[in-house]
């Protein structure tokens, strides 16, 4: 899906500079709100590129003959190609790169671990220099085209009938319908494919919003939901249908779809379930799960605080664990006015998986980090409300089969800390019920699927995303997404080739 | 879809909704639920569907003043569409055939058993019903109850628990079935497990997506933790720890 180094542009562009001119240029620095000023409200912390920002950035990239960054992305976006328009001011033209591989660039710019893929895999580390800001000139090409479609057709936030007008025509070359279960990341990489390849696409919705994780586990100050909501609107144009409070399995199941004519069915409905520690008072009322936590502030309220709030506000809030949704948990805690949040971590602070941005805008905030710490006990006070938590010290012994160093638990060293609120996200199970007969599960309920084609056990069924992986990223879902409509087309098109006349 | 087709007041306080919605309609079972919002804004609120009419892809529910529900039916109108209606959600009730039955409930606990009851003689069960006083919601339910149980005992707060021992100390009960405040189903449960006699009960917790994602509705049940959206609403009422969840449930009163 690469675009051709060598147009004429393209390599006049290179000849402007020599890549010692290039290299020397620093990395551009996103522009953010103040770690005072944004503690006070839901906006998003880092505001976006300004355009000579963004076009001196994109100048810093060497344009590689073999470009590592490529294959460092998991949905391979054509990255030197998107960059490079950047760089000539051909906005549009970058977006129109994108669009060939990846459904939600604005999205992706945000999330994605970008320290761990494509900019990992930057020519600039090899020299020692920090790489090209691959993720911040993504999100700046998606908010270009998300801010002149905005302008040009401004959306009215409830009206969806006026869509159907603005509506392209859809291109369904094909009679098959396939359908989607969830309307996350991957399920919409998934139907965006299939739909561009011309089949008619349902996507399936249990919740009362599309996006699935992207609307109820990431905050507002992350990824706002105008944003999400913008990306999906682009799927509707080009023709994929969206049925939301539908919770297949229950509402229709998947007998009914294959009734209703879908010959292919996309589950990607991730895995959301709660996991738990298992140990004293994780059921005292000031115990309570990171989704209870987000999905009150984000999805029942969002954008509004207070709302739901009585019992989400904690003088002293402590979030258990070190991932994404965790620091995105201990940072709502921050904006419910917190004295202390803080983060609970049994392996140490470079060991924390998190996104190193989201860390970094965390510990800005305020926000104490308790690591080499494992809570044992739950403790309640003399009406059975939470009162504080007992802390196992821990300290680092050898890796484990993940390759980080695993905590060991220091004896008798046991620390107490007082909290009001405490929010587990310690990770996640499958979502249930994700069985149907002929299904094979692995132990934890995840779906298995042949890893080349994404096909589970069961006949014209295939998955993606977090169902089949458990808890892993935005891109890693949509990657999978992409590779299931890829092998389901080519099985239809295998099928129809069978056709005899 | 989710049109409200009717709504029928029982009293001041309470009513019936009836709202058309076919796939749920026809999937429904007793014991299910469905999770509603009222307004695009509002709080996801769960009901209990206590009947339906899969012919012309009915549901009803029913909705009672009080319980932080005052202004919805201040803003409910007939042919209104609601905005969300998912389900049906939780496992259904697994009714026996021919078994001596006795439900028990305060008003509001009535209201998720009826179709367990209809069920339950359908299945060639005797029914019978201990109704306890303790809402106003009672009196409206009761033409519904009567019609429904073979046998129909009134009992105020303090004799509840004595004329539900008694039934089962006389051989009258193979399972007991109840619904209501969770301190009336802890003192029965203690009292069917000590009389060795099976027991259910249908919990009815605060829940906020009611897919099992937010584990708000948590409950151990046998040392087990257990989601009443995904798992429930019935479980078994002597492995159910009802003290935990009386200490969680003040909470979010």
């Amino acid at each position: 899906m690469r675009t051709d180094r060598n147009e004429t542009w393209r390599a006049r562009l290179r000849d402007e500079m020599t890549p010692k001119q290039r290299t020397a240029i620093p990395r551009v620095k996103m522009p953010e709100l103040s770690p005072e000023f944004r503690v006070t409200n839901n906006r998003e912390v880092s505001e976006g590129l300004s355009l000579e920002q963004a076009v001196l950035e994109a100048t810093r990239c060497l344009d590689c003959p073999d470009p590592g960054c490529i294959k460092g992305c998991p949905v391979h976006n054509d990255i030197p190609g998107f960059i490079k328009h950047i760089q000539r001011r051909d906005f549009p033209g970058a977006m129109k790169i994108l669009d060939r591989t990846t459904v939600l660039p604005a999205v992706c710019g945000r999330v994605c671990p970008q320290e761990k893929q494509c900019e990992a895999a930057c020519i600039y580390i090899k020299m020692g220099k920090q790489p090209v800001a691959i993720g911040n000139l993504e999100r700046y090409a998606a908010d270009f085209e998300r801010n002149v479609t905005n302008y040009i057709h401004p959306v009215s936030e409830e009206d969806s009938s006026e869509e159907s007008q603005e509506k392209e025509k859809p291109r369904h070359f094909y009679p098959m319908k396939v359908a989607v279960v969830g309307s996350g990341p991957s399920g919409l990489a998934f139907a965006g494919d299939m739909c561009r390849r011309g089949y008619h696409v349902t996507v399936f919705e249990a919740l009362s919003q599309l996006g699935g994780v992207l609307k109820y586990g990431i905050p507002e100050f992350c990824l706002p939901n105008a944003i999400v909501d913008h990306e999906i609107r682009k799927l509707k144009k080009i023709g994929v249908e969206f049925r939301k409070d539908c919770f297949i399995g229950r509402t229709l199941t998947y007998e009914d779809l294959h009734r209703q004519g879908f010959k292919g069915i996309y589950v990607a409905t991730g895995a959301g379930r709660p996991r738990f520690m298992g140990i004293p008072g994780e059921n005292l009322p000031g115990v309570m799960t990171a989704n209870e936590y987000l999905i009150r502030l984000c999805l029942v309220g969002p954008g509004v605080f207070g709302v739901n709030g009585v019992a989400l506000r904690g003088r002293r809030v402590a979030v258990i664990g070190g991932g994404n949704t965790a620091i995105d948990a201990v940072r709502c805690a921050v904006r419910m006015g917190a004295e202390r949040a803080m983060i609970v971590y049994r392996r140490g602070f470079d060991e924390m998986p998190a996104r190193k941005e989201e860390i970094r805008h965390a510990r800005e905030e305020g926000v104490e980090f308790i690591t080499l710490s494992n809570p044992v006990e739950y403790v309640a006070d003399e009406r059975g409300y939470l009162k504080g938590m007992r802390l196992q010290k821990m300290e680092l012994g050898a890796p484990d089969e993940s390759g980080r160093r695993r905590p060991v638990e220091i004896p008798d060293a046991i620390e107490e800390v007082d909290v009001d609120l405490v929010v587990i996200s310690v990770g996640y199970l499958p979502n249930p019920p994700s069985t149907l007969p002929g299904l094979s599960l692995s132990r934890y309920g995840e779906i298995i699927v042949d890893e080349e084609s994404m096909k589970s056990s069961a006949s014209a069924i295939y998955a993606g995303g977090d169902i089949v992986r458990g808890p892993s990223t935005v891109i890693l879902a949509m990657g999978d997404g992409r590779k299931a409509a890829a092998s389901m087309a080519k099985a239809f098109e295998e099928a129809m080739e069978q056709i005899e006349l | 879809m989710n049109e409200i087709i009717d709504i029928l007041p029982y009293s001041e306080k309470t009513v019936r909704v009836r709202i058309q919605n076919a796939n749920i309609a026809v999937k429904a079972q007793p014991g299910n639920f469905v999770i509603i919002k009222f307004s695009e804004d509002g709080q996801r609120i769960p009901f209990s569907i206590v009947a339906t009419d899969p012919e012309l892809g009915l549901i009803d529910i029913i909705i009672h003043r009080g319980d932080g529900l005052d202004n919805i039916l201040d803003i409910l109108r007939r042919s209104q569409h609601l905005p969300d209606l998912l389900g049906p959600l939780g496992i259904a009730a697994d009714i026996p055939e021919g078994k001596r039955l006795l439900f028990c409930g305060d008003g509001s606990g009535f209201v998720p058993l009826l179709p367990l009851m209809r069920t339950a003689r359908t299945r060639g069960c005797h029914v019978a019903a201990i109704v306890s006083e303790f809402s106003s919601q009672m009196h409206c339910l009761l033409p519904e109850i009567n019609a429904s149980s073979d046998e129909v005992l009134r009992a105020e707060e303090d004799t509840f628990l004595l004329i539900a021992s008694r039934m089962m100390y006389e051989g009258k009960v193979d399972k007991v079935i109840m619904s209501g405040p969770t301190l009336m189903m802890k003192r029965l449960a203690d009292e069917t497990r000590r009389q060795g006699v099976e027991a259910d009960c249908l919990l009815n917790m605060l829940m906020i997506d009611g897919i099992g994602l937010c584990g708000v509705c948590r409950v151990m049940v046998g040392g087990e933790r257990k989601q009443t959206c995904t798992d429930g609403p019935i479980f078994n009422a002597h492995l159910v720890d009802f003290d935990s969840m009386l200490n969680r449930q003040r909470l979010y009163e």
